[in-house]
């Protein structure tokens, strides 16, 4: 089943920070499974830094599959991490495309500039513990602990 | 999520707590804990992931938990276990994502009156020649692919060769600082691109380089043949593989978790996923994860060196004319193949210790000469604004822990809670009124790992000394500290 998200850029759903002890952990809930991946990627980024002094001045495209809905919103998490270590770049605007577990994504930011954009945690990784991804009646929600 | 512990949890003696075997565990689990510390212990899932971790096959003795436990992905952190080689498994949740993050503890012929004059100097120094935080890599140091490979086949001694350091300190780290058997060729693509630009970055978080002295003496012959004297400045770098290792782990688990399903292995929690220790999988991981532990000893042994010449710089003089040595370097998230004592007959185990130390008594072969006759020196970490301890393993930990011991003082709150805790305070100002100076490059770090968002170490340390498997030897306190 084709879902595309909301308006391009802009993640329409909603997400929360878990308490706990040495770790940071998001619940995050949108009106479609795109979206919510959508939003999973700006609560990310606003572990790290500012999500909101995040430019969207260059491009990237993600395109992953994954045996399930769960392990994919852990690789999209994951790729958008090493692309901030590797490229250097964060960020803020994301336009994702989900088609049973294959995603196809643009995602749109800028290179990590520490006078730019405040130092916040550095995430080590993204963690299968208390994994949840599914249906919530009419929405979507998720629950993924990074480890930082 | 605030469940109720429902694991059952019996109290053997003033140190130590049985959760006894039931269900699917194979054996029961051993706490070393005091009856107030188990109070708060009780409060989250640590008990029921030491409860988990006895469910593996090929569990040689107790799924174990030091002091400083608390839940972490899989196994808790603090945890210890030991599996045989022929049945057992290994796991990588056991290790944890930061493979070899460790501690090195180095001396220096300086007394603190020398330096507290200079200790801004030297603060600001070192937060420009280490890079810390987020997003840090060096410019300096440009590896090639190939060269990087070497980094992870040979660890320290890579550093050492390239002119970081002398060969002498090779001596004084676990393993001499290269675990055998790594296999670069096991270590992906992108875990290697993580760590070309990250060799010789401390992270952030709870990683540090911290100046300190030695503020009390517990033991005057163990700490003479460590090279302690009362009021000797010393130094303490924190940090692991980096991004690195991180990539390593997140590559081995998704491998894994078909190996458990393969093997047909029964797991309450999946970051619990593992493979025979003698299966291709099994042997892989700890290819790799030996390279990514050879990494994070070539990155010590690199910030080490920076230390050095930070020291060189401030006052004028050679490393040598400091007396700037190192005494020892440890892992706390490993896995290795050791030989232990089990009833009463020798057996090869591999030994999982996450947010745990080894803690070899005094004789045994793999300690340096130097330190034979009073025990492998263990460093435990506390917060920044209290104390540090150096320990001896002794005895206990080889009859009752494989060796082990804690590793910190674990956390008590959570990173939000620090910032809610710590807001409105002037936390830098706070402990510059202490004379501890600060140097941080995240916004909210400082914040998040406050005093008191930890444990306190000391009680932590007691419990081990009590309990017979390490012994106090000196307590550290901090002077200037450097933060991601």
């Amino acid at each position: 089943m084709f879902e595309a998200g909301a308006v391009v850029g802009e993640a329409s759903g909603s997400y929360e920070f878990i308490d706990h002890t040495a770790d940071v952990g998001i619940r995050v809930e949108a009106p479609t499974a795109a979206a919510l991946f959508e939003t999973a990627a700006r609560a990310l980024t606003e572990i790290v830094t500012d999500a909101g002094a995040v430019m969207p001045r260059v491009k990237r495209t993600v395109e992953l599959e994954e045996e399930t809905l769960e392990v994919l919103l852990v690789s999209w998490l994951q790729e958008l991490l090493y692309l901030l270590e590797i490229e250097g770049l964060a960020f803020s605007r994301f336009g994702v495309k989900i088609d049973g577990t294959r995603l196809h994504a643009a995602v749109w930011g800028e290179p990590f500039d520490p006078e730019l954009h405040p130092r916040k945690s550095d995430i080590k990784a993204v963690t299968y513990h208390q994994l949840e991804v599914g249906r919530k009646g009419d929405s979507w929600e998720a629950r993924v602990i990074f480890d930082v | 999520m605030a469940e109720r512990q429902a694991v059952k949890i019996q109290k053997i003696d003033e140190w130590r707590w049985r959760i006894p075997r039931e269900g699917k565990m194979r054996t029961d689990g051993i706490v070393y804990a005091t009856s107030a510390m188990m109070d708060d212990i009780r409060k989250d899932e640590s008990l029921t992931q030491v409860a988990n971790v006895a469910w593996l096959p090929g569990i040689v003795g107790q799924s174990l938990a030091m002091p400083d436990i608390h839940w972490g992905y899989g196994f808790p952190i603090g945890g210890v276990a030991a599996f045989s080689l022929d049945g057992g498994v290994v796991s990588p949740g056991g290790v944890g994502y930061d493979i070899n993050c460790g501690v090195r503890l180095m001396r220096s012929g300086l007394e603190r009156r020398e330096v507290t004059p200079r200790v801004r100097e030297l603060v600001e120094t070192l937060f420009h020649n280490i890079p810390s935080g987020v997003g840090s890599r060096r410019k300096d140091l440009k590896l090639s692919r190939e060269e990087l490979q070497r980094v992870l086949v040979k660890g320290a001694a890579w550093a050492v060769k390239a002119g970081f350091g002398y060969h002498e300190d090779l001596e004084h780290i676990e393993e001499r600082g290269c675990i055998e058997g790594a296999n670069p060729d096991l270590v992906s693509d992108r875990a290697l691109e993580r760590g070309k630009g990250q060799l010789g970055t401390l992270g952030s978080g709870n990683h540090f380089v911290e100046i300190g002295y030695v503020d009390e003496i517990y033991d005057e012959a163990a700490a003479k043949a460590l090279g302690l004297f009362a009021d000797q400045v010393t130094i303490i770098v924190h940090t692991g593989s980096r991004g690195l290792g991180h990539q390593v782990c997140d590559d081995y688990i998704k491998i894994l978790l078909k190996s458990t399903e393969r093997h047909g292995i029964e797991l309450p929690d999946r970051q619990l996923c593992c493979a025979p220790v003698h299966s291709s999988e099994g042997r892989q991981y700890l290819a790799a994860m030996a390279g990514a532990a050879n990494y994070a000893f070539a990155n010590r042994q690199l910030i080490f060196h920076w230390v050095r010449e930070t020291f060189e710089e401030i006052f004028h003089t050679s490393a040598e004319r400091l007396g700037l040595k190192l005494i020892y370097d440890v892992c706390h998230n490993i896995a290795k193949v050791e030989t232990h004592l089990v009833h009463g007959e020798e057996m090869k185990v591999c030994v999982h210790r996450k947010g745990a130390t080894r803690a070899f008594p005094p004789g045994h072969p793999d300690i340096p000469a130097a330190y034979r006759e009073v025990g492998q020196p263990v460093l435990i970490p506390g917060d920044m604004g209290r104390y540090s301890y150096v320990l001896v393993g002794a005895e206990g930990a080889m009859a009752e822990t494989f060796g082990s011991t804690c590793h910190g003082a674990g956390r008590v709150l959570s990173r939000h809670q620090a910032i809610k805790v710590a807001r409105g305070r002037g936390i830098i100002r706070e402990l510059e009124n202490r004379g501890i100076t600060v140097r941080s490059a995240g916004k909210e770090t400082v914040q998040e790992e406050i005093p008191e968002a930890y444990k306190d170490v000391s009680r932590v340390v007691d419990v081990v000394h009590g309990a017979g498997i390490s012994k106090k030897v000196a307590r550290l306190r901090p002077m200037g500290v450097i933060k991601g």
